[in-house]
């Protein structure tokens, strides 16, 4: 009987381990499906040639050069007002971080916290936002832009970003795993409302922050369809639009690793952001407030 | 402090109703009750922390029905500690002096002062998630006591903690009630941290005051049969009895298993009876059969459990009274019961209330004497 037992066991560990085993493989794989077109990008913005070849050459060492990397870079960097879209896509994001970010921890916290007629039904309401794909209300906002004349400015390009559904309901989330305790002590130790919001709860909600944070910078700065709409000036591009020249003058020819020289430098502020508020992104995303 | 007429409500469902109560100053003023009788929105609304219905709150002879929970001259003791993450604990127990604009260096002093009271200045500047349960706790008093308050509310400060905790926490609060002498009102739900702690208890019932008193009034003069099953630990016998007028007062019918004679009169009929584990004894071959469940040694007593029909007792037999053969009973085997002079309580089937209060035993003899 013992033996049975020993047997049955051990037949679960096989088990188990053949799991284990083939979640690595899995993960792996998808891993590498996902790095490849990275380091292929890395790998042709070290190069000369502007075409790409099929199958492409994966080789690190052949064709490479950082003296091609840096003419890229020298190209790009030249390339019409490239100092300036660059400069548009960080202030633009930064905006709309900051705003989108603050107007979800406001909303999040009324909607958490706040007791007020009708409040889960507009939290339904702005849940249901998130179901409308962009596109759909593009028209209607470009109509609204172009009333308000904010076309191609700073401000049509930012304050529809501001309006973040997402950013709310994380901030929401977060701020109902919050123990209401904690506020209640501060009611006693004497702050007011609003100090309770900004010395106690917001920074206890961090982690939801650091989330939000990443979610609508990502958002923000991969946006192509809104500037494309919104924008009507060279001088307010902004990065997705410019990656687009790299099309050449007819867009019969794309110049390969000058627009992986673009790439990269788009994907550092990103990179930038994770590696800052991954400490937090974690927490955040499980939506749950541990001490 | 007192509480006048206080109503409060969760939507349609109301908690408390005209609810009245004293607390002298000073007092150690504990609120006892199960889960969901209202103790917490009881402390809440003393606090100002949520909205009332009706009634007014005086604290110190000031009407505070209307002040911020802060402006009311209260601190507050959470039940889950409810510290500041993000503040070192420092920071935690002077935020309240920081907000009054205390000058610096007289926070140092008072924080320091109560660290040491509560043997927490070796934390103070860690966070409060690198401390244990009982120190986090600790924390949380000290930032209550910092404030130098006129009450103290406590709900359920100690139920977080593991058992040997609790009791050197009841010791220090006990402790620290006699050198500060200030009215604390605390909040429980577990008698043994009642009858330690109180100089009062007010057990809470739905909402309603079942009993008020002192420990030993409580004890000894259960009003009514929730106190009477709640207050004492093991909690008391209570088994469905008749009562019958006899030649000189009343034969007492228990469960069909025997009879008890008692000399006052009670109403005849079909009530309830209590009878403390302390006063319940084993007898040789009369008194009521029951069968042998198990027992508890608690080195000082043993805590016998036998059971009358489906009914389970409980006997708490002294040291001196345990029989040698104890050891070798065996589950289902017959053994019997006595009930030793002592008080017997009678209460109504219907509404719960004390019916009478009986000296069993006792008085029977004293006649005799006559
Ligand atoms: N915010 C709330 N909304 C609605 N009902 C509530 C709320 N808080 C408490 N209640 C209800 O009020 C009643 C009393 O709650 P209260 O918290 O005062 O009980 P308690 O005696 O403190 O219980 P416990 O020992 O579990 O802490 C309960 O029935 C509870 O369900
Ligand atoms: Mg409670």
């Amino acid at each position: 009987m013992l033996r049975s037992e020993y047997r049955r066991r051990k037949s679960i560990n096989v088990g188990e381990n053949s799991k284990t085993y083939l979640i690595y493989v899995v993960s792996i794989l998808l891993a590498i499906v996902y790095l490849v077109p990275f380091y292929w990008t890395v790998v042709k913005a070290f190069r000369d040639s502007i075409f790409a070849n099929f199958p492409p050459n994966m080789n690190l060492f052949s064709q490479t050069s950082v003296a091609y990397f840096l003419a890229n870079l020298k190209t790009v960097w030249g390339f019409g007002d490239f100092p300036l879209w660059y400069f548009n896509s960080v202030f633009i994001s930064i905006c709309v971080v900051a705003g989108s970010v603050f107007v979800g921890m406001l909303s999040g916290y009324a909607f958490a916290r706040l007791k007020f007629p009708g409040r889960d039904y507009m939290f339904y309401a702005v849940l249901a936002t998130l179901m409308i794909p962009f596109p759909v209300i593009s028209i209607a906002s470009y109509v609204f832009m172009l009333d308000l004349n904010w076309l191609s400015t700073y401000q049509g390009l930012i304050l529809p970003q501001i309006a973040s559904a997402l950013d709310v309901f994380i901030m929401r989330q977060y701020f109902l795993t919050i123990p209401e305790e904690v506020e209640l002590a501060a009611k006693i130790d004497g702050m007011k409302p609003w100090q309770i919001f900004f010395r106690v709860s917001a920074p206890m909600a961090k982690p939801a922050i650091a989330a939000a944070t990443i979610f609508s910078f990502i958002g923000s700065w991969n946006n192509f369809l809104w500037p494309l709409m919104e924008v009507h000036s060279l001088n307010m591009f902004t990065l997705p639009l410019v990656l687009n020249f790299f099309k050449g003058a007819n867009g019969t020819q794309i110049y390969w690793n000058q627009m992986m020289t673009v790439n990269i430098l788009t994907m550092i502020p990103t990179i930038v952001i994770f590696v800052v508020f991954e400490k937090y992104f974690i927490r955040g995303i499980s939506m749950n407030y541990t001490r | 402090m007192i509480i006048e007429n206080l109503t409060v409500r969760y939507g349609e469902k109301y908690i408390l109703r005209n609810f009245d109560l004293k607390i002298d100053d000073g007092e150690f003023f504990v609120i006892l009750g199960s889960s969901g009788s209202g103790k917490t929105t009881l402390l809440r609304s003393i606090a100002g922390l949520i909205p009332i219905e009706d009634g007014h709150i005086y604290i110190d002879t000031n009407d505070v029905t209307d002040l911020y929970p802060s402006d009311r001259n209260i601190a507050m003791v959470f039940q889950n500690f409810a510290l500041y993450p993000h503040m070192s604990v420092y920071n935690n127990i002077s935020l309240n002096l920081k907000i009054i604009h205390m000058p610096k260096d007289e926070i140092r002093k008072k924080v320091n002062e109560v660290a040491n009271v509560l043997h927490i200045t070796q934390h103070l500047n860690k966070y409060p998630k690198q401390l244990s349960g009982g120190e986090q706790q600790r924390v949380g008093i000290a930032r209550a006591m910092v404030r130098n308050p006129s009450v103290f509310l406590m709900d359920e400060p100690l139920s977080n903690l593991d058992a040997k905790l609790r009791r050197e926490m009841l010791g220090e609060l006990r402790s620290f009630h006699e050198k500060v002498k200030k009215t604390i009102i605390y909040v429980c739900h577990d008698q043994d941290e009642a009858m330690a702690l109180a100089d009062r208890i007010l057990v809470l019932n739905q909402g309603k005051i079942v009993q008020m008193g002192t420990p030993d009034e409580l004890y000894d003069h259960p009003a009514d049969i929730f106190v009477a099953g709640f207050i004492g630990n093991p909690p008391m016998n209570v088994l469905e009895c008749e009562a019958e007028r006899d030649v000189s007062g009343t034969r007492i019918n228990v469960m069909n298993s025997g009879y008890l004679h008692i000399d006052d009169e009670i109403p005849e009929g079909e009530m309830y009876m209590g009878l403390r584990p302390e006063i319940i004894g084993l007898a040789d071959r009369d008194g009521i059969p029951a069968s042998f469940d198990y027992f508890i040694n608690s080195g000082l007593d043993v805590e016998i459990h036998a059971k009358v029909g489906d009914v389970s007792i409980r006997a708490v037999i002294p040291k001196e009274e345990i029989p040698a053969n104890l050891r070798e009973l065996h589950n289902g085997e017959i053994m019997h019961l006595k009930v030793k002079p002592g008080a017997v309580y009678f209460y109504n089937k219907s509404s719960g209330l004390i019916v009478k209060e009986v000296e069993y035993g006792v008085s029977r003899k004293i006649k005799k004497a006559d």
